[in-house]
């Protein structure tokens, strides 16, 4: 009978050796990980760390958590380092790293070896260049992947730590050892973890997994598509109230998960104006009957949603801690939600100024259809401006309890005055014979632009320093797209087209 | 005829166009003011634009025309009452800016650990001539970003140039002194980086140091007359310094044996004059009489070169230089200005550019407009004011002040910020910096601080968006500094006092409710979406009393 047993244990241990050859896999995703000064699920953590270091969140193909892992305990000399490459996009970088003509990117595992190289450039450089720029980033993937390969990088949760954790590095010596009992290893911690701190963090895992926002945004689709096709408002406004309710359940979750209001960084402030300008659109166009409003309201959502999927470079993701000063939950929730709240507001006007810009341009518009349109436009910059001026009292009493100062032409502060003031002198101006309909639609289609500047402009360009030529960055290339384009549009819109004289106010 | 004047001026600032001008203008001010702040930093664009005269005009500008808007539209109509209210607002909110602008302080509070300060720091350059000890002459200067002549003089002393935003460029000055004093200037570099420096050991180069760190480079600036003591290699690797005679010697070239206490510590002695020296060359470079204190006024100092041999050491003498290196000391001359020499570490390599004995360096200030990388201005720092005084130019910089006899006193010249003593002391007990978990980016700034009014003393805890109110006046957390490896933090709050606060918040408070009611009045008036149009001609009746 001993016997039996023996060689029953042995089978099972030459059956189990196989599943416990590489601890390494999927399973790990729901690991929690001390990453970037918070808890999260190491999917999100893997996920966000690859991206940073090959632009790809699966540059092995296999899932991200997997690669991670085999990457984090490279210290082990064991045989599934993965082979990445990290893209190297400055030219003077690829000088440094002595890289052949057309070559873009290089071995993860040689960045290291530069390190001192671009250390040395990286002070050598005295202003903010975009060259500094990019050399602080090289800098900052080195680090990371160091810190990775050496098993410093993933933290799991210990009692043993006063943080709560320890890196891997301390709790598995050897590969052998990672093999024996990685797997139990690292399931009692995030059971013992679990069972102490609750399983709040795993609510960023179904998160990432459910990609709400794409979901918003097919549905956004069906519902211009509806509106456009059906003469009835109806079938439009209960798409809109669906996106409305699908961004409200992911917003709410965002807000669950980080614990502070959605408006903290760039990709959320494009998320809640986004969010906003369809309410916003979705209530006047249920007062006023109007089913345009929608239309603006679905159209700045699907811009906005666009920017949030694919302009990841500028606008990231990830929820990151707070800085220390916009600690204010109740000062954060009002101040800048109103004036993203404006901002909404105004971008339906931005949009339906450039409706009405373009149908000009083909079609003959009767007066009076176009002094409707003027009305329209003008409904959205009330509530835009009403709103603004409001937030920006907000901010100022803010700065007020905060910092001591209600005001103290600070750039942000400063353009988003900026920002009502062209509004009031276009409002102000619309009441003399000097801004007629025309001219009227055509000026509120390139006020945005001032918007745009407040928004994104002060951080992007005016906060780079402008003697470092920071128009060859993302942001700075977005913004000056963007207001070509506008530029142009009016430019176009105003010469040429259908001619109807109109009368003059 | 006065009565019509002042209707034609109401008509004309209060008219709608004259709005539209002025907030457009306005509009264009604050762009260019935003720009100027991104390249110049915010103190030049808040004296170039934000706090200059014509700016200051602009406002006034802004605020008669809304101030005359609304007189125009005098008596009340019930339509109008979103509009008197949205439009008193603004002109409250100015009046209450304006009051903070002329008697709010706005100043900050630097707070070493456990030392009681009263001191507030305003923003406001001044200059003080302090005649003798007792008497101090205190004069506001301009606001101003650019180079001006103040042709101002206090009491004999004539104040000329002033750049309140400068740099400096290095002039050699005649010395003028029977004694010579070495200086130079040299530059550093290897592949990667270069350093320009100025070394000198005159007196009056009080802007430049004898000795500087590089990383981890030590570098020393000694008289030339020490140079052959590096060279001699002796075999106790002490060198004895005669500063009387400006010579050097070693233990060996004086024939002394170098002996050893019990405890093994190294000395020699030797006699001159009468008079016993004993020296421990590794514990103290000042000689001992017979009852073995130390002789701190000797002109006899020693000093051991081993200590320069562990971590890299480079002395200059002008146009020579030496330093340790393959176990042995190495010394190298410049034959003229611009030579190279090879340095052992890190491919570094040393070019004298200039060398003088009877000429020193001087920081000559000029103006500069300022640039800032990332919040810091990195140029165009320092301040300074040409003064003349019995036919003498002399430079008065911040960094720098200047002390001149003048009518049989000393004369101590400043440039420094405005500050003011509060009547009640701060102490810091402790500043507290908390990271986020496992980095080290901050999450919580944090002061304890002590409040002493004089009688009492009370503790008080000040954190972002927490500050502590103290008889109108207002404390914040607003930045901290480090007092030097390993010595923990001080904190700088800023203070705040602000009488034009209850005008502002009513304002604003008028603004939004005005502006609210405005609008919502305006749609009431219109039914249905096809009269928009005529309810929109009805609301530009305004207008009609601008062109009446």
């Amino acid at each position: 009978m001993l016997n039996l047993k023996k060689i029953i244990a042995a089978i099972l241990l030459i059956l189990a050796t196989p599943l416990y050859a590489n601890p390494c896999g999927n399973w790990l995703e729901s690991l929690p990980i001390l990453g970037g000064g918070r808890i999260k699920p190491l999917a999100v953590h893997a996920g966000e760390t690859l991206k940073f270091l090959t632009n790809k969140r699966k540059p092995q193909g296999e899932d991200s958590v997997t690669t991670y892992c085999n990457l984090a305990t490279a210290y082990m000399n064991h045989k599934n380092i993965p082979k990445l490459t990290t893209p190297v996009q400055h030219e003077k970088i690829r000088e440094i790293m002595e890289l052949k003509k057309g070559q873009s990117s290089i071995d993860l595992m040689k960045l290291a070896d530069y390190s001192t190289a671009i250390r040395s450039k990286y002070f050598g450089e005295k202003l903010d260049s975009p060259y500094k720029k990019a050399l602080s980033k090289q800098l900052t993937r080195i680090q990371i992947t160091k810190s990775i390969i050496n098993g410093e990088d993933w933290k799991i949760p210990s009692d043993k730590s006063t943080t709560g954790f320890r890196s891997i590095k301390d709790i598995f010596a050897d590969e052998s050892d990672f093999v024996a009992s990685g797997r139990t290893q690292l399931e009692d911690a995030k059971n013992a973890y679990i069972a102490k701190n609750g399983d709040k963090y795993l609510v960023e895992l179904t998160y990432s997994k459910l990609h709400i926002f794409s979901w918003a945004m097919l549905l956004v689709l069906a519902g211009i598509f509806a509106l456009t096709l059906f003469k009835s408002q109806t079938p439009g406004l209960v798409i809109s109230l669906l996106v409305i309710i699908v961004q409200v359940i992911g917003i709410s979750i965002r807000v669950y998960i980080s614990g502070r209001a959605p408006i903290t960084n760039m990709y959320e402030t494009v998320m809640f104006s986004g969010f906003g300008a369809l309410v916003i659109g979705t209530i006047i166009a249920m007062v006023k009957k109007e089913k345009i409003f929608i239309v603006c309201g679905l159209a700045y959502n699907m811009l906005c949603l666009m920017m949030m999927m694919f302009a990841n470079s500028m606008l990231s993701p990830s929820i990151k801690p707070l800085v220390p000063v916009l600690r204010s939950n109740f000062w954060l929730s009002t101040h800048v939600t109103t004036i993203m709240l404006s901002y909404a507001a105004l971008a339906l006007s931005w949009i339906l100024a450039n409706i009405v810009l373009v149908k000009k341009r083909f079609k003959t518009v009767e007066d009076k259809e176009l002094r409707y349109e003027v009305t329209l436009i003008h409904t959205c910059i009330k509530v835009g401006v009403v709103l603004l001026a409001a937030g920006i009292i907000l901010g100022g009493i803010w700065a007020d309890y905060s910092w001591g100062r209600f005001w103290g032409w600070d750039p942000k502060e400063t353009w988003s005055l900026i920002v009502l003031l062209i509004y009031m002198a276009i409002l102000h101006g619309k009441q003399t014979n000097w801004i007629p309909p025309k001219r009227f639609t055509a000026m509120v289609a390139g006020a945005f632009m001032s918007v745009m500047m407040a928004w994104f402009g002060v951080n992007y360009i005016l906060a780079s320093g402008l003697h470092s030529y920071g128009f060859s960055e993302g942001g700075a290339i977005f913004l000056a797209t963007f207001f070509i384009i506008q530029i142009a549009v009016i430019v176009l819109a105003s010469f040429g087209g259908k001619k109807k004289a109109l009368p003059s106010t | 005829m006065i009565l019509k004047t002042l209707k034609d001026f109401e008509k004309f600032f209060g008219s709608l166009k004259f709005a539209v001008v002025m907030i457009s203008v306005f509009t264009v001010v604050l762009i260019i003011g935003t720009f100027v702040e991104s390249y110049y930093g915010a103190e030049f664009a808040g004296k170039f634009v934000y706090k200059s005269l014509p700016f200051m005009f602009l406002q006034l500008c802004l605020f008669l025309s809304i101030f005359c808007a609304t007189l125009l539209r005098l008596p009340p109509k019930k339509r109008l009452y979103g509009f008197y209210m949205l439009h008193s607002g603004l002109l409250i909110l100015f009046l209450g800016s304006f009051i903070t602008f002329y008697s709010g302080i706005d100043g900050s509070m630097t707070l070493v650990p456990s030392t009681p300060t009263r001191n507030i720091s305003l923003p406001e350059d001044v200059l003080t001539v302090s005649f003798g000890m007792k008497r101090h002459v205190s004069l506001k200067l301009p606001n101003t970003a650019l180079k001006t002549n103040l042709n101002h003089n206090v009491e004999g002393i004539e104040l000329g140039e002033y750049l309140p935003f400068a740099g400096h460029e290095v002039v050699w000055k005649d010395s003028k002194s029977p004694i010579k004093y070495s200086s130079g200037e040299y530059q550093i570099f290897n592949n990667q980086v270069s350093q320009e420096f100025t070394m000198s050991l005159h007196p009056k180069a009080t802007d430049f140091e004898s000795s500087t760190q590089m990383g981890p480079l030590s570098v020393h600036f000694l008289p030339s007359t020490l140079l052959r003591c590096f060279g001699l290699n002796s075999k106790s690797g002490v060198i004895i310094w005669d500063a009387k005679r400006g010579a050097c010697t070693t233990p060996e070239e004086k024939g002394l044996e170098m002996q050893a206490t019990k405890s093994k510590n190294r000395y020699f002695a030797f006699k001159e004059e009468g008079k016993i020296y004993t020296f421990f060359p590794d514990m103290t470079p000042w000689p001992l009489d017979e009852k073995f204190t130390i002789i701190s006024k000797s002109q006899y100092r020693v000093f051991g070169l081993g200590l320069f041999r562990d971590s890299p050491h480079l002395f200059l003498f002008g146009k020579s230089l030496a330093y340790y290196s393959d176990e042995k000391w190495v010394i190298q001359d410049f034959k003229k200005s611009g030579d190279s020499i090879e340095l052992p570490w890190m491919g570094f390599n040393l070019v004298l550019k200039t060398h003088h004995d009877e000429k020193y360096p001087y920081k000559n200030p000029v103006y500069q407009l300022p640039l800032q990388n990332g919040g810091k201005a990195i140029q165009g720092t320092e301040r300074a004011l040409s003064i003349k005084v019995m036919g003498q130019t002399y430079w008065v910089k911040d960094r720098a002040p200047v002390t001149i006899p003048f009518n049989g006193e000393q004369v101590v010249i400043r440039l420094h910020k405005k500050s003011i003593r509060t009547p009640f002391e701060i102490n810091l007990t402790r500043f507290k910096m908390d990271t986020n978990p496992g980095t080290m980016t901050p999450a919580s700034f944090e002061s304890f601080v002590d409040l002493f009014d004089g009688t009492s003393s009370k503790a008080h805890h000040l954190f972002m968006n927490n500050p502590l109110d103290y008889r109108n006046f207002t404390f914040y957390q607003a930045s901290y500094f480090q007092l030097g490896q390993g010595q923990g933090y001080g904190s700088v709050l800023s203070v705040n006092y602000d009488p034009g606060r209850p005008w502002k918040y009513l304002g604003s408070l008028l603004l939004v409710l005005g502006s609210t009611w405005h609008f919502y009045l305006q749609k009431k008036k219109k039914k249905g979406p096809k009269n928009k149009a005529k309810a929109q001609r009805a609301s530009v009746t305004k207008e009609g009393i601008t062109h009446a």
